[in-house]
């Protein structure tokens, strides 16, 4: 008899001892119902046993549907609380149902079935883990993205009182409070700084990496500029946008307005009142597009130009520290394939500027 | 009705006790009354009784009544969808039917403006 039509007259064997021994084994199976226990056994064994076909003559063997079914299977058992270690073992509990049924019916498979079963049987294992892991690492981000988010709120609450709180005391500091007022400022300023990175790099983790979209860089600007409108209105800054219509990129939305957001506020924090931020953007002849953001800070002290995407870098007495954005600008432009440069305006100003690969004219 | 004198007041729903005393604080310091609601339902009780802010400071993320809910439901009201709303929210969340969003940590600067453009002061 056909190896293949031995196994498949011992199929219902296959499946008691198969239900049997994961009764017996160290995972809690108890209440679980056969149908949930064996899950798609029954259809997996027709498959496997398919799989046998034509291996003692050599052909090549299909196991496309056995890693199909064993996908869904690994995941199965993600719903049911199995662990990684129990989705293995199951896999060698179902070759030793094979080899006893075999041995108890006086079968005997060919040498090349055998390796053919066990290919097969490696083959399920291997794709019913992969599903289960992706899946659960998965859910392992979406929990600490939700986590992270719950946790920046309750920071975000406090800091948001203590920001109020210090803006009254500064409004009736007694003399000589300047300093300790300034500092509890800065400190405030970087626990919202780190906040905000671990907001984003939790987020950009959660949703599975760095993403690539179409980005409309002239439309993008527009929004930032909207969305800054506010806080450079309170200076009587002058904000606006230069960028050709046609200009397009491949990049991550969140990351591109991280690294342009921080740029920009930054520049809106040390241009000069009545002053002129723009938000610029052009493409370059080696296929990059390069935005930009020009301030009117008055430049840059002697030597601050290698430091100011350095972490809570402070640039002579009188300037508040540039905190975490200039560096989590960088970080941005990294993750999105890209670099940042500056360039000192002296007397003038600064140019940031986020240097992005693939980009292109459209239209 | 309550008494916060001839100009309207400022209702400030929040349920971080710390931020709505402060805020009414920075209020205060600038001559704007202030009304306290620790969520929606609060807000909507004193709106009911009469009270009609100037704005209300509205948190998103309470208990009893959020200020999603308390936004439809002052958008339903004829008699209170007028009232401007300016969101205060601590997490990465829009609230689309409100005049303004705001993100904590609010810069005081900021809220000041945002209340001059719609409040007169009491003094």
């Amino acid at each position: 008899m056909a190896d293949r039509d031995q196994l498949l007259l011992l199929r219902d064997d296959i499946v008691g001892r198969f239900e049997r021994e994961l009764r017996r084994g160290p995972v809690a199976v108890d209440a679980l119902p056969t149908s949930d226990l064996l899950d798609s056994l029954p259809a997996f064994l027709d498959a496997l046993f398919e799989a046998l076909r034509g291996a003692a003559d050599g052909e090549p063997g299909d196991t496309d549907l056995l890693r199909a079914m064993a996908r869904e299977h690994g995941l199965q058992r993600l719903g049911l609380g199995f662990d990684v270690e129990a989705v293995v073992r199951e896999y060698g509990t179902l070759r030793a149902a094979v080899v006893a049924a075999l041995q108890d019916g006086g079968g005997a498979l060919s040498g090349a079935s055998w390796v053919r079963l066990s290919e097969a049987l490696s083959a399920g294992v291997e794709a019913a883990v992969h599903s289960y892991v992706k899946r659960r690492d998965e859910e392992l981000r979406r929990r600490t993205a939700e986590h992270f988010a719950f946790l920046a709120h309750e920071i975000r609450n406090p800091l948001a009182t203590a920001t109020l709180a210090l803006e009254l005391l500064r409004r009736a500091a007694p003399p000589g409070a300047e300093r300790a007022l300034q500092g509890l400022g800065h400190s405030l300023e970087r626990l919202g700084d780190v906040v905000d990175q671990a907001i984003l790099e939790t987020k950009v983790h959660a949703e599975g990496g760095v993403r690539r979209e179409r980005v409309e860089v002239r439309a993008f600007l527009h929004e930032l500029d909207a969305e800054l409108g506010t806080a450079a209105e309170q200076k009587r800054i002058a904000l606006s946008v230069d960028a050709p219509a046609k200009l397009a990129l491949e990049a991550d939305p969140r990351l591109l307005r991280s690294a342009l957001g921080n740029f920009a506020r930054n520049a809106i924090k040390f241009t000069r009142e009545g002053g002129r931020v723009v938000l610029r953007a052009r493409g370059t002849t080696a296929g990059s597009a390069m935005l930009e953001v020009e301030d009117e800070c008055g430049g840059l002290p002697a030597g601050a130009i290698e430091k100011v995407f350095d972490p809570f870098v402070q640039l002579g007495k009188d300037r508040t520290g540039f905190g975490l954005g200039l560096s989590i600008a960088r970080q941005a432009a990294q993750a999105l394939g890209g670099h940042v440069h500056v360039r000192d305006l002296p007397g003038h100003g600064c140019l940031f500027a986020l240097e992005l690969p693939d980009a292109k004219f459209e239209g | 009705m309550l008494d916060v004198g001839t100009a309207r007041p400022v209702l400030i729903v929040d349920d971080d006790h710390d931020i709505r005393e402060t805020l009414a604080d920075v209020l205060d310091a600038e001559g704007y009354a202030s009304a306290l609601a620790s969520h929606g339902q609060e807000a909507l009780t004193l709106l009911e009784h009469g009270l009609r802010p100037c704005v209300i400071l509205l948190d998103l993320m309470m208990p009893i009544m959020n200020g999603w809910d308390l936004l439809v439901r002052l958008k339903q009201d004829p008699a209170l969808s007028t009232i401007p709303v300016i969101t205060i929210s601590a997490g990465q969340v829009r609230a689309p039917l409100a005049d303004r969003e705001l993100r904590k940590p609010i810069e005081a600067d900021e809220l000041l403006r945002e209340i001059a453009a719609r409040c007169a002061p009491a003094a």
